[in-house]
Order: C-alpha cells, then structure tokens, then sequence
C-alpha cells in the first residue's frame, strides 16, 4: 500500500516542483528541502494535495517539517492520519 | 520614557552598540560619494513617517543639503492616518520639496482592493464594506511550518479569524505587494524627472530576513541603512534629533485596514529580539546562545528554551534563502554556473 502512495506523492512532487523537468531523480528518503525542492510555499501546496487526494485532515499539531520533508515521511504521515480516521 | 533598557545600542556593554554619531557622518559621507558616482544630482525619498524613511531622508540631508533632497508621501486609502502627517511635518522640519501623491485611485484601476477583497470574502463570505483586516503568521519562528490566518473585523466590531488556504494567501499577498511596487514607480518617476538616484529605506532585518517587495520596497539606487539593525536604526534617529513622535512609534506594515505590527505579520518576534536573533544566526551562536540573549533582553516576557532558540534560527535559515531569491538579478542562461 506504501509503494503506490509513495509513487502518487512523488509524481505531485514531481509536476508540482519540478514541473515535469527531467533528470532530477527524487530519493523516497533524501530532504526536498535541502535540495531546494520545497520552500513554506511549497509546504502549503503539500498539504492541499494531502488534504485534498487522501481525505486527511492535517491539523494545527501536524503542521511540522518532520511530517512533509520526505516521500517516506509524507507517506508515513498519511498513514497514520488515516488509520486514525479508519 | 527615555532609559538605557530601552536603547541597547547605546550601551557600552551590548554587542549591538555603535556609535551613531560616527555612522551618520560616515554615512553622510557616503551618500554623497555615491550619488555623485551614479552621476546622479539629487535624491528621491519616500517618507512614511516611519523610522527607517525618516532616518533616511535626515541622512540625505546631511549628505546634499535640502535642495537636493525630494520626499514623496504615497498614501492609499487603508494608509493609517498619521503617516502622511508625520511624512510631511518631517519633509518641513528637514526643509525639503516634498509632494503628497495619493494613490488609491490607481489601485482601484489596477483591482489591488477588488481581488484582494474577493480573496478575504473566499474565506469569510461575510467580509465587505466597512470591514478591517489583515493577516497574521503562524507556525515559523514559534515552531512548526510557516502560515497565515487572516483576522477581520467587522463594523461592529466582531472579529473573526479562518485559516487561509494557499490560493487565498497568494492572491492577499499579490494585492497588497502592488502597493509598493506601485509606490516604487512613483518613486522612480520623480527621480527620473529630476535626474535623481532613489534612496532605499529598508534596514538590516529587513534586507537580510526577505521583508521586502521584490521591484516594490527592495528596489534602490542606494541603501544607507541596510547594514543597520532596528536598534541602530533608533540610534541613528536620536543622533539626527528626529522628532520624538517619529522615534516613540511602534513599527507597522501599514499595508493592511487593520493595525499590524511587522512581527504579526513575518518576523514572529518583536524587533528587539529579531535584532538579537539575526546577531546571533550571523555570528553562529547556538540556540541555547541565542536563548541566553533572548532571556536577557528586557522586552522578552517569558522565558525563551534552547528548542524554542533553534526554531527561530532555523526559520532565519529559510528567511534568508527567500531574501537572496527576491534580491537575485533576473537569471540568464549564461549566468555564471
């Protein structure tokens, strides 16, 4: 169930982004803050396409870089929101 | 009430004290030098009243005397009410031209008020006529992912707040930064005319931290104060006998119909401990460092932890990646790589 959401996540990241620019290969793991993917603009978009794809309500309490920096950890987040909500 | 606490840049003791009456004279002089090497005759100066403009157009004063010094005022209709009167009691005190240009009627024709009203009403439908707002920041220095609420009254005084989504926040923020690009080109428009260079009024935590428009509030020919923190910024003010209703006022944005102060709205922290917080970021001190001289400063209520010292520094980290892109000339494809 991980694999497809993580491949959604990248390829919103990847239009989103990178606007469909080829050769930057996106790590599930590695910061898109750090490599200047991501600014707070670009959290905000994030959390639209998590809220708006996944039915997830990211809350006030949830708003922090550890749950949006990666594909691994978004996905992680969308997880646990969602198996709270199930 | 005039004490020592609240003038850090004048005791001996802190590290952010300068001088002031050296700095005016070195600034005087490099005004004058400047201006004279872009071969311009004189200096444009938008005067808001506030105290970054109005050290900058005593500055200019000094440097070339006031015939050659021209000051704008630029109110629009949501200008809060003293600054054009404090501008102009300034530009007489100086003894320079000076020349009120109200701008509300190009921002009509323009749809700044139209699309930004349509971006508040998104979010709170009953938003209209005789309603006051603006928007405040949350999350960023206090921890967390920056973003923003808008906060409106109505005339009967009810306050309401909501969250803004993305696509709301752009549009306010689009809105309201056309006041000051308009305002540049006014500006460049007198300058142009008179063969004079525009003086840019923004100051250390502003140029450093990104809070400016790019081609609004960031567009100069020269900046005499950028290199300045806030405090020196009131330090220089006491050297040049500013009045004193110019140097007692609280900072504003005055941008939005709702009085916000410019840690509501982008620093997060009150100047005085923003001033405190970039020293330290630009001096590498650790957040526990940075805690420490947080907790020292008289304006800080209660006290600041080392968690709390590394969100601030580390949303000056990101603060300063924005101000170098809005600050960057326009990329070319054969820009140095």
């Amino acid at each position: 169930m991980n694999a497809p959401l993580r491949q959604q996540i990248r390829q919103f990241v990847e239009e989103t982004f990178l606007l469909g620019a080829a050769g930057q290969r996106i790590d599930d793991e590695s910061s898109l803050v750090a490599a200047e993917i991501i600014d707070s603009t670009g959290f905000l978009e994030m959390i639209g396409f998590v809220e708006s794809r996944f039915g997830v309500v990211v809350d006030e309490e949830d708003m922090v870089e550890d749950n949006f920096e990666t594909i691994a950890a978004i996905a992680a987040f969308i997880g646990r929101k969602s198996a709270v909500a199930a | 009430m005039d004490t020592l606490a609240d003038k850090p840049c004048v005791r001996n003791d802190d590290p952010l004290a300068i001088d002031a009456d050296a700095e005016v004279e070195r600034l005087t002089r490099w005004i004058a030098q400047t201006t004279a090497g872009q071969q311009r005759r004189g200096l444009v100066v938008a005067m808001s009243g506030g105290i970054d403009s109005s050290v900058c157009a005593a500055l200019a004063v000094r440097a070339l005397g006031p015939d050659r010094v021209y000051g704008l005022m630029l109110p629009e209709r949501e200008s809060g009410a003293q600054s054009t009167r404090l501008g102009q009691s300034l530009a007489r005190e100086l003894g320079i031209a000076h020349e009120v240009i109200d701008l509300t009627a190009a921002l009509e024709a323009t749809g700044c008020y139209r699309d930004r009203d349509a971006a508040y009403r998104q979010v709170l439908p009953d938003y209209g006529d005789g309603w006051r707002a603006k928007i405040t920041l949350e999350g960023g220095p206090h921890g967390g992912l920056s973003r923003f609420r808008l906060v409106a009254e109505s005339p009967l005084g009810q306050r309401l707040d909501a969250r803004l989504p993305l696509d709301a926040y752009l549009a306010i923020v689009a809105a309201t930064n056309l006041k000051q690009r308009l305002r540049k080109t006014v500006e460049y428009t007198h300058a142009d005319r008179r063969n004079y260079a525009v003086l840019g009024t923004p100051n250390r935590l502003e140029h450093a931290l990104g809070f400016f428009v790019r081609n609004g509030d960031g567009s100069a020919d020269l900046m005499p104060i950028a290199h300045l923190y806030k405090c020196q910024v009131y330090a220089l003010a006491d050297a040049l006998g500013l009045p004193s209703e110019i140097r007692r006022a609280a900072p504003t944005t005055d941008t939005y119909s709702l009085p916000q102060g410019q840690d509501e709205f982008y620093f997060g922290l009150p100047w005085q401990q923003m001033d405190r917080a970039l020293h330290a970021f630009e001096h590498g001190m650790a957040p526990a460092q940075l805690a420490a001289a947080l907790n020292a400063d008289p304006t800080t209520s209660a006290p600041v932890t080392a968690d709390a010292g590394r969100a601030i520094l580390d949303d000056i980290a990101r603060k300063r990646r924005v101000a170098a892109r809005l600050s960057a000339p326009p990329t070319r494809i054969d820009s140095a790589a």
